[in-house]
């Protein structure tokens, strides 16, 4: 464990290493290219002043509530739409046609639509994650092995039973795997649309920089959803660890 | 318990093959306590006659009555083991074995107590805690077995249970199974393609054949018990071997046996 993580780290620092040796030697300006120290002044001079805080709290609730939203929705379609032939052959072809389009193609209808505000993010984020989550679903409870369900059934069990003991935790690894690519993938599309239309969140922060040419602050503000998106998979995978114990040791991988 | 099939009957309707008769005139009797087999080649009708009495298939025709009552699909009381072991993975082998009586509403202190008991009869003290794909499959498939007699059922159903185990585990776990019946007294329908494993296990052998699937023989095995491996050398064991081997060969593969002649 220990040398796996020394390991790990010895291509980062010697990028550092290279970048602050080339901002120093070379005549690239600080607005093409900043070096590591001051973009890390910045990210702690935003960390002391609240700035990055508050629009990390506006962005995660946006993402978390659309993701909420779009997987829970996903979740319980997909075990009806796996489990029902009726419901597969009515929403076959709608589902495969829709998943085909680019989610963040959508944003501006959305826009147009919903306007800049809250609701029409939380709406294209609960979209994207939708889609990420009912198709594993389908697939997960589709694949359930009938020899589990046959034994569930010769014990007695009822419709509804095998539906919540063998179905579902059957399909938990499926589900999950799509769990995990809305929640990375929820935070991308708001970052996203929070750089074409808004005036808070983190997206917008990048886009302000931008406009200040404040490069220090944009690459802060990389290096803060970097952070992110690291811990938030980092949390999915450990939650997958709590959630289904038995495939300790067996790597989920998306 | 006593149970009976009489005049079973399955056609299936398959879209592209049109119907299809898989079981037909199929009668079998079993007496209480009695541990009974089906031989015959693969693809001739056994899994589907297994999972018809146990409820996990719908009959076309006939009557299946356990101790003269026409069972139908609500009650509990036949349990069946599968090749493929049908274990849960996400539940450790103590949830495994506790399964059944939790979905019937059998308390907690209860059911602990009736995993114990189980655990014990199949020789897996120290494992309760294990999830199946830390078991090797000899281990996996008498989890199996003891997740079905924890349903208590009348009547323990085994579809080719020990197929998939190599020679030597597989051994072990019909003597395994021997001692289970003999503690429990429960009436085994045991389902095979082996004909040494029905004889060396059974009471009776009933021998199928197929297209349509029905009972062409029932041979009656009067060796003593407890049985040990080495009955298998006896020359009646060898006799009654070939003589089954002989009915199944004579029905299915009548232009090979012409070939040989
Ligand atoms: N739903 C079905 N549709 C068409 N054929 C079936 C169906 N179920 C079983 N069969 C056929 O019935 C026959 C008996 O199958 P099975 O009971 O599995 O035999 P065994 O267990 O003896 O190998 C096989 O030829 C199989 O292909
Ligand atoms: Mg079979």
């Amino acid at each position: 464990m220990k040398t796996k993580f020394w390991h790990s780290i010895v291509l980062p620092i010697l990028i550092l290493i290279v970048w602050d040796l080339f901002t120093r030697f070379s005549t690239i300006s600080p607005f093409i290219l900043p070096d590591p120290l001051s973009i890390a002044i910045k990210f702690i001079e935003n960390m002391k002043n609240g700035e990055f805080f508050s629009n990390t709290m506006i962005s995660l609730k946006r993402s978390m509530g659309g993701f909420l939203v779009g997987s829970f929705l996903g979740i319980a379609s997909g075990i009806l739409i796996g489990w029902s032939t009726f419901w597969e052959h009515l929403t076959d072809l709608l589902i495969n046609f829709v998943r085909s389009v680019p989610k963040t193609a959508l944003a501006p209808l959305f826009i147009v639509w919903f306007g800049i505000g809250d609701t029409s993010k939380i709406l294209l984020i609960a979209f994207s994650s939708y889609f990420f989550t009912v198709i594993p679903t389908i697939e997960g409870v589709k694949n359930v092995d009938t020899i589990l369900v046959k034994s569930a059934q010769s014990m007695g069990a009822g419709q509804w039973q095998i539906m919540t003991t063998v179905i579902l935790p059957a399909s938990l690894p499926s589900i999950f795997a799509g769990i995990r690519l809305a929640v990375t993938t929820s935070l991308l599309v708001l970052v996203m649309v929070e750089i074409i239309a808004g005036n808070d969140g983190l997206g917008f922060m990048l886009e302000e920089a931008r406009g200040n040419l404040n490069m220090a602050t944009m690459f802060a503000t990389l290096l803060l959803l970097g952070i992110l998106g690291y811990a938030l998979d980092s949390f999915m995978q450990f939650m997958g660890k709590i959630l289904m114990p038995w495939r300790k040791g067996k790597t989920i991988s998306v | 318990m006593e149970m009976n099939v009489q005049n079973l009957k399955k056609v299936v309707n398959n879209s592209k093959l049109g119907s299809m008769t898989i079981l037909a005139d199929l009668n079998i009797r079993i007496t209480a306590g009695e541990f009974v087999s089906v031989v015959g080649p693969s693809g001739c009708g056994k899994t589907t006659l297994l999972e018809i009495v146990a409820g996990l298939q719908e009959k076309t025709e006939g009557n299946i009555m356990i101790d003269n009552i026409p069972i139908d699909k609500s009650c509990a009381n036949r349990a069946i083991v599968f090749q493929q072991y049908g274990l849960f993975p996400w539940l450790t082998v103590k949830k495994n074995i506790e399964y059944g009586p939790k979905i019937r509403g059998v308390s907690r202190a209860q059911r602990r107590h009736i995993s114990r008991i189980y655990i014990e009869m199949v020789g897996l003290e120290g494992f309760e805690t294990h999830y199946p794909h830390e078991l090797s499959g000899g281990m996996q498939q008498r989890v199996a077995l003891a997740r079905a007699m924890a349903n208590k059922p009348d009547i323990l159903l085994l579809d080719e249970p020990f197929s998939a185990l190599d020679a030597q585990t597989r051994e072990n776990c019909q003597l395994e199974l021997l001692a289970l019946w003999r503690k429990t007294h429960v009436t085994v329908l045991f389902v095979t393609h082996d004909i040494g494993e029905a004889l060396y296990l059974s009471d009776r052998v009933f021998v199928m054949s197929a297209h349509p699937g029905t009972i062409q023989a029932c041979i009656p095995v009067d060796l003593e018990r407890p049985r040990i491996p080495s009955v298998r050398m006896t020359s009646s064991f060898y006799q009654k071997e070939k003589l089954i081997r002989n009915m199944i060969g004579n029905r299915n593969n009548i232009n090979e046996n012409k070939v040989l002649a």
